[in-house]
């Protein structure tokens, strides 16, 4: 068993050494079916906590979102002043996942008549969606695909970015 | 564990006024547990009368997960940062 315990060493090289012993006929080949089965879960579990250690680690913490009014549109509001037509403004947020996760642990408590509600109400907007189907993992979803990649919308007025870090 | 925050950071500005306050929450959440944990033994009674009366189980039902929900939102607030600004307006919050 000493042969698993080393953790540099390859799954090859242990397979090797354990067919080795099986042409040396130190193991027999029962013995060594069981040793090549072990491998294979150890190396298989072996991958999937360094996968889960990775996941844990890229995990990100924190939500941004950066609302930054363009140069010209910025320079118009600053010239006018508190009388001025543009009303473009500057929002930065940091939100933290666990907050996130803790409010979308709320919808158990949207009383029936509440979620109805709202649910008439988002498809009015276009929105057919129930809030009571609102489930974590869309989140971790949405989490997982903010932390390759960060959402910009460029409109006529403002910059707008989303990221996970 | 996550722990509550402990202090929280506004601002205000405006060209006319500018506010800026640190608030110790260290102080403040004892005061406040201890004033939501009697205004949960107050409801307590009145939630089973509810309960055993009116066979409405559903308001117990909220008032036993409200509590734990505001707790968790209460402990996962550190970190987060809002600082909106409109014109000459500004408004920074932020929970340490």
């Amino acid at each position: 068993m000493s042969l698993f315990r080393g953790r540099k060493m390859t799954v090859s090289e242990n397979q090797k050494r354990i067919l080795q012993m099986l042409a040396e006929g130190k193991i027999s080949v029962e013995e060594a079916s069981r040793l090549l089965s072990l491998i294979k879960e150890e190396s298989g579990s072996g991958v999937e906590g360094d996968a889960r250690v990775n996941a844990a680690k890229s995990q990100p913490k924190y939500l941004y979102v950066k609302v930054e009014p363009k140069e010209g549109f910025r320079s118009q509001s600053e010239k006018e002043g508190s009388t001025g037509k543009c009303e473009t403004g500057h929002v930065n947020i940091r939100i933290p996942m666990g907050l996130i996760r803790a409010g979308i642990k709320l919808k158990a408590l949207i009383p029936q008549q509440a979620a109805d509600d709202i649910n008439k109400a988002l498809k009015e907007k276009g929105i057919s969606f129930d809030i009571r189907d609102l489930k974590d993992e869309y989140l971790e979803s949405l989490v997982t695909a903010l932390g390759d990649s960060e959402i910009k919308i460029d409109s006529r007025e403002a910059d707008v970015s989303i990221r996970a870090e | 564990m996550k722990s509550p925050p402990y202090l929280l950071k506004v601002r205000f500005h405006n060209p006319d006024h500018t506010f800026g306050l640190w608030l110790p929450l260290f102080l403040i959440w004892p005061v406040v547990l201890a004033f939501l944990l009697a205004i949960f033994i107050i409801l307590l009674p009145f939630a089973f009368l509810a309960l055993i009366f009116t066979w409405r189980s559903d308001w117990f039902y909220y008032l036993l997960l409200s509590v734990p929900a505001v707790f968790r939102i209460f402990f996962q607030l550190p970190g987060l940062k809002v600082d909106v600004g409109r014109k000459q307006d500004q408004v920074h919050i932020e929970f340490i």
